[in-house]
């Protein structure tokens, strides 16, 4: 399968690709006619998998970009992050490290 | 006969004609309505909040875990954030006490190959797993119930010893193990180079399902947690090397939702803490951050791009204070050097970095408790941290390992960090 796709679709893009053959496999005798026809019948399944997918996609809901942006701030701003002592400062009491370091000292 | 077959063959033809139209058609709508959501980006929206203070270095270093032979694999926290788990390719996990800095069990793998490593909620269950293609789960005795801070005799000796007791070897991936999570004390998730993730149940002791749909290895996975609430504990993510990423729901074989990331390697992704959004490292250099909600891309962060930016703000005050003796550098990627008589020190001085990557890729991420911060691995330039909303990297950490720092990892009640290194040692950082 073809690797080299640059679409937003991921999965998908590799399925048109990929699907992209045409009909090289046809030749004349019957036998490998009844083969091609299953594997376009194939194509067809994975294209039509394609298809639903996008549909889903496209049926998602979806919250604007913006608020998303405001969602992810309020977050940030409103939990404590003790990582951040200059925003948010762990009483020493809470804090384990230090305290075993304490210990230790004593 | 033929002919029947012939006209056959015509009419799926023209059926295939047709639904390929129609997914172009589709594929362009799907484009319209993702250019519509994204109608903005996370800088545009921060520019009222205050950024942090240059050079900001806000860690202090509490311990470091010497124990093991080699490079270090993987690292986890456990649940309660007391302990570290670390698995090495010297054959053995060892568990830590993160606070004291002892070693509490060493178990001893039963295939040396280790790429990673996960830590039951419930603290009673590890598993390994890496090149071997299998995923191995390991029973853990229970401590005792010494506590942190406990310095009776026993506690500066590692109690348990060295200890083997497997649970379940779950076999069934064609190719290495990259990463294994627990989803739940029963369950765990692996994601493997042969292109597929799996959900594992330890009590049937057989595989659930298989999430099949990336089209390269699977490189890195992240649960939502199942400590966290607000959290979905039905799905999970994971990044590939064909540059996407995929959120699984575990009752479905194919994924719910896609991003594509770009064309290279997703080594490392991590989920926002409140689960909406996630952030990749990419083999690019690239970190990127996504949001669930509105199925897009909020901001890039370039290293390339940053460092160019310093290299200018450095220029212009060097051109401020032309007359000043004082060339005090705006910021230091400087390797500390106490401890560490590298002689590759000077590498890591920002102007050789500008001139000397060559291999940009982010290895490891992780966000602060709040996600205001990110931690990233860069394959040459230590831990970096990087402020979520300003775009900006204010600092660096674990400066005081000797070689490549390969992990990130913050503890799950966000006061401690523990970075792990090449240089076979962890080292635990609070503020």
């Amino acid at each position: 399968m073809d690797h080299s796709y640059n679409n937003n679709n991921g999965g998908g893009g590799a399925v048109i690709s990929a699907s992209g053959g045409g009909s090289q496999f046809a030749t004349n005798s019957a036998g490998s006619n009844v083969i091609s026809n299953r594997i376009a019948v194939i194509k067809l399944k994975r294209i039509e998998e394609l298809n639903n997918r996008l549909k889903e996609t496209l049926r998602r809901e979806r919250i604007p970009a913006s608020n998303s942006c405001l969602l992810l701030i309020n977050h940030m701003q409103e939990t404590p992050d003790y990582l951040i002592p200059y925003m948010y400062k762990l009483p020493i009491e809470q804090n384990k490290f230090l305290k075993y370091q304490n210990l230790k000292k004593v | 006969m033929s002919t029947q077959i012939q006209t056959n063959n015509d009419d799926i033809q023209r059926k295939i004609a047709s639904a390929r139209q129609e997914a172009r058609t589709l594929y362009n709508e799907v484009e319209k309505v993702r250019i519509r959501t994204k109608d903005a980006n996370l800088v545009d929206f921060s520019t009222k909040i205050e950024p942090f203070p240059k050079n900001y270095n806000n860690l202090k270093i509490y311990n470091t875990l010497k124990g093991h032979q080699t490079k270090i694999a993987k690292i986890k926290w456990s649940s309660d954030s007391t302990k570290i788990l670390s698995a090495s390719q010297d054959g053995y996990m060892i568990i830590w006490d993160a606070i004291t800095g002892f070693k509490k069990q060493a178990i001893t793998l039963e295939n040396q190959w280790v790429l990673t490593c996960s830590y039951s909620p419930n603290q009673k269950l590890v598993a390994a797993a890496g090149l071997d293609n299998v995923c191995t789960i390991y029973k853990i005795k229970s401590d005792g119930g010494r506590g942190p801070g406990d310095s009776s005799e026993n506690g500066y000796q590692m109690y348990g010893n060295f200890y083997q007791s497997v649970q379940s070897i779950f076999k069934g991936h064609t190719a290495y193990i990259s990463d294994c999570e627990f989803i739940s004390n029963n369950q765990i998730i692996t994601a493997s180079g042969d292109m597929t993730c799996a959900l594992w149940d330890i009590s049937r002791g057989s595989k659930v399902r298989d999430f099949i749909d990336h089209l390269g290895d699977v490189l890195c996975l992240d649960v939502f947690s199942p400590l966290k609430e607000s959290n979905n504990p039905n799905l999970f993510i994971s990044g590939s090397s064909d540059g996407n990423v995929k959120l699984w729901d575990l009752r479905s074989q194919s994924a719910s939702q896609n991003f594509f990331v770009s064309n290279s390697d997703v080594n490392t992704i991590r989920l926002f803490p409140d689960g909406n959004s996630f952030i990749t490292g990419s083999d690019d250099g690239y970190i990127r951050l996504f949001d669930f909600r509105s199925d897009c891309e909020l901001n890039t962060y370039s290293l390339a791009n940053e460092l160019a930016q310093q290299q200018r703000q450095k220029q212009i005050q060097q051109h401020q204070r032309i007359n000043q003796n004082a060339k005090q550098p705006l910021f230091s990627f400087h390797r500390n050097n106490q401890g560490s008589n590298t002689p590759t020190n000077e590498r890591f001085s920002l102007q050789s970095i500008y001139s000397s990557i060559e291999n940009p890729g982010v290895y490891s991420i992780d966000f602060s408790k709040s996600g205001r911060l990110f931690y990233a691995c860069y394959s040459e330039l230590g831990c970096l941290i990087w402020d979520t909303l300003k775009q900006e990297i204010i600092g660096s950490v674990g400066n005081d390992h000797v070689n490549k720092i390969n992990q990130v990892t913050v503890s799950p009640d966000g006061i401690g960090l523990a970075t792990a290194s090449w240089d076979s040692t962890v080292k635990v950082y609070s503020a």
